[in-house]
């Protein structure tokens, strides 16, 4: 296991060489580095030196080998210096705004897959029935409201209208959960649907198998066929489908982070990309790709868990 | 089945009671109680580093504005844009020659450090001649690569050539004299200039020039834009403060102290809207200003109705659920909201490129293409459409308000006449088959618009504009892209005519008329790099001369005398609509300069009755 985990990272190595690769050629190849040079200007008192040195200040003028060099080398040693929007050290940035992420994502996450698993369940035990059919129509429904519209409509009834919830805004301390509870309450209405879709079909493909006929017949009770067979069988996709979601949890949080008015790392990627803050994106990618490996692993390490049947070598 | 029931049930019931838990200790805690008089603003966007020498973004010169001070500020309720002195004790004595401006300083603008990291006893020493000097060698520093250094390069003197030294060396020398920029004692600042500039002295009032006290970038190194260091009314609360949310101002304990404006010092303007009330009174009046940091308009809307926000300017979408023919509807009369509009000092255009082989200079035809393209657009109804009547039709490049402007003068070619931008085209050796104007190589007119923008509202504008020339037999073709890559094309000459805008830096009709400047040719300002000698010769006389009315009638025909070229189709000067809550006292439009909100108050009780109703 433990060889196993250590080949895992290092195949990190490689992969952060592809991602670089990967940037550094889409950056060049939609002129990123004219548009990046020209967002440092300011609308007046632009002068052909500005560029120039602002060219030569990110390495932009270097043959473009070294420059990926450079990309492959900042990736590796996390050194992306500082944001050229705010001159703060990037390392900064994450470290503040990463948190702020999570609390807003991770908990969302948390009571999602809870409400969802629990929903599903309904939908899987009374298959076919009226609460089935409700559920599933309720599924669809959360599915075909976009984030946005749930948001604004959130932000107009919930908070200003009824003022069960601040409209928008952040704080320190235990006062910010006062600001997520709305945040939270969107995410879940919006992403319950999928879940709750997924996880039945998950649900009911082991539902109908033989190895639930016969333990019915056995006798076993309907709790422990559910909980001590068909659950556990189920875990494999359902498990699959939380974990590889994680990482998205990060950069899935952009919209409630700008109409909430929360200083999140998802915010940051999308302002960062808006005014061409070169140094930010690159930690950016970098920062999310690290995240996808390290929650790929996790999955895999949890598959050797779930499913005794599983061996990592 | 039981069991499952149950245990779902259990979870069921366990995960609810957790959220109405978590629910009930939040609201326990209450709204957040705001202690004294708070004043709310916002900003659309994100703040960027505090350095003076790049505060050219708007958002984050108006909030360091109430932190930081410069020699000079704008007289907060004069009609027009008057310079008084802030730090300086008196508006500075110029030389007869024009070239020579002696400052005399305050001894007691001290600056204050709440950190306590730079002035051990947190208030600072006072701000000398010194701090200036180096705050304006830090304009021409080339590592700094100050956003305001065109506004002083090439006038004052020895500090060009200060510049070129540290470029050669690598490294600026702050120790070098620079002849123009003289200390003579601690209170004393004597600029000395190259040539005649009398818009120098609102670069006094800009803050570009906020003094820098070298302790505070030495403590704090590489971090120190991250912070303020300043004179004014108010400090920056970094531990109220959140970065990238909001940024907290407390009254600053150490502050010299100011007055409202005396009543002789109030135009007729403010004392028509009862804004000499608080004349003569201590500054400030409220205790803490907050910026609220709002990137999306729905929920700044929303907390401007909720009464968290306590001024803004309505956005688009809600525009027309707040004001009705220029009125207030019925609603935001309930709620006491005040409107207020005003003439802002900026201008929107379409340059021409005057170097496009289509209709440039070199072209012979070219005026009268630019002359018909002008005629073939209709600006009044733009202004309907897209900005719901919040504009008016521009004759001049100088807005409403500053010397120059002409309020009788009409633009013969700000008017919507296809007929005649037909007869144009034609005139050029254009002929109209199926409605497509066909030049004698037997193709038809096309045209490119460059513009900036990516919504849905940038592309309909610019489809607007399409169908007029496609009216008149031009086909237009759309370019939209993004800021960096439309600004490259302009600054390269590529551009072949496209949207700008600009918005006045300081309240001299000169600010306006360099556009059309030769020498101003991008990536300078003139975009459409317009070339005319005539008017650079009469240019370079009238923008000398000092203000008044002699000079204003030197810039309105500076004005007129480039319309018939027609490098430019100026389009539209904006208006600024303001919605005020009824508890702000004493706030006056200002378009131009910053450190206003220590003159705002905010009458609690009427907050108590209405915010939030």
């Amino acid at each position: 296991m433990i060889h196993y985990v250590v080949r895992r990272f290092l195949n990190l190595v490689p992969i952060l060489f592809g991602v670089a690769f990967v940037f550094f050629f889409l950056f060049n190849l939609i002129g990123g580095q004219k548009r990046f040079l020209y967002n440092m200007l300011p609308p007046k008192g632009r002068s052909v030196e500005q560029i120039e040195f602002y060219r030569h200040k990110y390495g932009l003028d270097k043959p473009l080998p070294l420059q990926y060099l450079d990309l492959v080398k900042q990736m590796v040693t996390l050194d992306f210096g500082k944001s050229e929007s705010t001159n703060q050290k990037i390392s900064y940035l994450i470290a503040k705004y990463v948190p702020n992420s999570a609390k807003l994502t991770f908990p969302a996450f948390a009571f999602e897959i809870i409400i969802s698993l629990i929903l599903s369940a309904l939908c899987a035990y009374y298959r076919g029935g009226p609460i089935d059919k409700l559920l599933t129509v309720f599924s669809v429904l959360g599915m075909s409201i976009a984030m946005l519209v749930l948001i604004i409509l959130g932000q107009t009834i919930l908070a200003y209208q009824l003022k069960l919830f601040p409209i928008s805004g952040w704080t320190r301390g235990a006062g910010q959960i006062r600001y997520l509870l709305l945040p939270w309450i969107l995410w879940v209405a919006v992403s319950i649907g999928y879940d709750i879709r997924f996880f039945r079909t998950a649900l009911l493909e082991e539902v109908h198998k033989d190895y639930v006929r016969t333990a019915r017949a056995k006798g076993v009770s309907e709790r422990d066929i559910m909980f001590k067979h068909v659950f556990k069988n189920a875990m494999i996709p359902i498990l699959t489908y939380v974990v590889i979601s994680i990482p998205f949890l990060l950069t899935g949080s952009i919209l409630l982070e700008r109409f909430f008015s929360i200083p999140g790392i998802g915010d940051l990627m999308v302002s960062s990309i808006f005014t061409y803050d070169l140094p930010v994106l690159k930690a950016s990618v970098v920062v999310f790709t690290i995240f996808f490996v390290v929650f790929n692993l996790i999955t895999d390490l949890l598959y050797a868990v779930v499913d005794p049947r599983v061996r990592l070598s | 089945m039981e069991g499952f029931r149950m245990k779902t049930g259990k979870i069921g019931v366990l995960t609810v009671s957790l959220m109405l838990v978590m629910g009930g200790l939040v609201f326990a805690a209450g709204q957040q109680a705001e202690e004294g008089k708070v004043y709310n603003r916002y900003l659309p966007a994100k703040v960027r580093p505090f350095d003076p020498a790049n505060l050219s973004d708007l958002y984050t010169s108006t909030l360091a504005g109430d932190v930081m001070e410069g020699l000079l500020q704008y007289k907060y309720l004069a009609d027009n844009y008057e310079l008084e002195p802030l730090i300086a004790t008196n508006l500075p004595t110029v030389s007869a020659d024009g070239l020579t401006y002696t400052f005399k300083l305050r001894n007691d603008a001290a600056f204050y450090d709440p950190s306590g990291k730079v002035f051990k006893d947190k208030k600072g020493r006072v701000v000398t001649s010194k701090d200036f000097a180096y705050t304006i060698k830090r304009l021409a520093d080339p590592n700094v690569k100050s956003n305001g250094w065109w506004l002083f390069e090439g006038f004052i003197a020895g500090l060009d050539d200060w510049s070129e030294a540290a470029k050669a060396a690598g490294k600026a020398d702050y120790s070098a004299n620079v002849e123009g920029l003289q200390t003579p004692d601690d209170f004393t600042l004597v600029v000395k200039l190259t040539k005649i500039y009398p818009q120098i002295l609102y670069t006094f009032a800009m803050p570009f020039t906020y003094p820098v006290a070298k302790e505070f970038q030495d403590a704090f190194g590489d971090e120190w834009t991250n912070s303020m260091v300043g004179t004014g009314a108010y400090y920056l609360d970094e531990n109220e403060s959140i970065v990238g949310s909001q940024y907290v101002l407390k009254k600053n304990p150490t502050w010299r102290g100011g007055t409202y404006p005396a009543a002789d010092q109030i135009g007729p303007k403010a004392k028509s809207l009862g804004l000499d009330r608080a004349a003569g009174q201590k500054l400030p009046f409220v205790d803490t200003v907050v910026y609220h940091i709002i990137t999306e308009s729905n929920p700044r809307w929303l907390k401007f109705m909720n009464g968290e926000v306590d001024f803004m300017a309505p956005p688009k979408d809600n525009f027309a659920s707040a004001i009705q023919n220029n009125k207030l509807t019925p609603e935001m009369v309930a709620k006491g909201v005040t409107l207020d509009i005003n003439s802002s000092l900026d201008i929107t255009y379409w340059f021409f490129n005057m170097e496009d082989p289509v209709w440039g200079a070199s072209n012979p035809n070219g005026k009268k293409l630019r002359q018909a393209v002008w005629l073939s657009y209709d600006v009044a109804k733009y202004i309907e459409i897209f900005d719901n009547g919040r504009a008016v039709p521009a004759q001049t490049i100088i807005p409403p308000g500053l010397g120059g402007f002409d309020p009788a003068y009409k633009n013969p070619y700000q008017t919507y006449d296809p007929a005649k931008a037909k007869k144009l085209i034609q005139e050029v050796g254009y002929k109209y088959v199926d409605g497509k104007a066909i030049g004698p190589d037997g193709n038809q007119l096309t045209l490119t618009y460059e513009a900036s923008g990516s919504e849905t509202l940038d592309r309909e504008a610019g489809e607007f504009r399409m169908k007029y020339l496609n009216d008149v037999g031009i086909k237009m073709e759309l370019n939209l892209q993004d800021w960096p890559t439309f600004v490259s094309k302009v600054d390269e000459h590529q551009a072949q005519f496209g949207g700008m805008g600009w918005g006045a830096d300081y309240p001299d009709g000169q600010n306006f008329l360099q556009l059309y400047y030769g020498p101003n040719a991008a990536p300078g300002p003139s975009s459409s790099n317009y070339s005319n000698p005539d008017f650079d010769k009469k240019f370079q006389v009238a923008t000398a001369m000092q203000p008044g009315a002699a000079r204003d009638k030197q810039y309105a025909e500076l004005a007129r005398m480039v319309v018939e070229d027609a490098p430019m189709l100026v389009e539209r000067h904006r208006l600024s609509y303001g919605l005020v809550n009824p508890w702000v006292k004493n706030r006056f439009f200002r378009d131009i300069g910053a450190g206003y909100s220590k003159y705002i108050d905010i009458d609690l009780k009427i907050k108590a009755e209405k915010a939030g109703k």
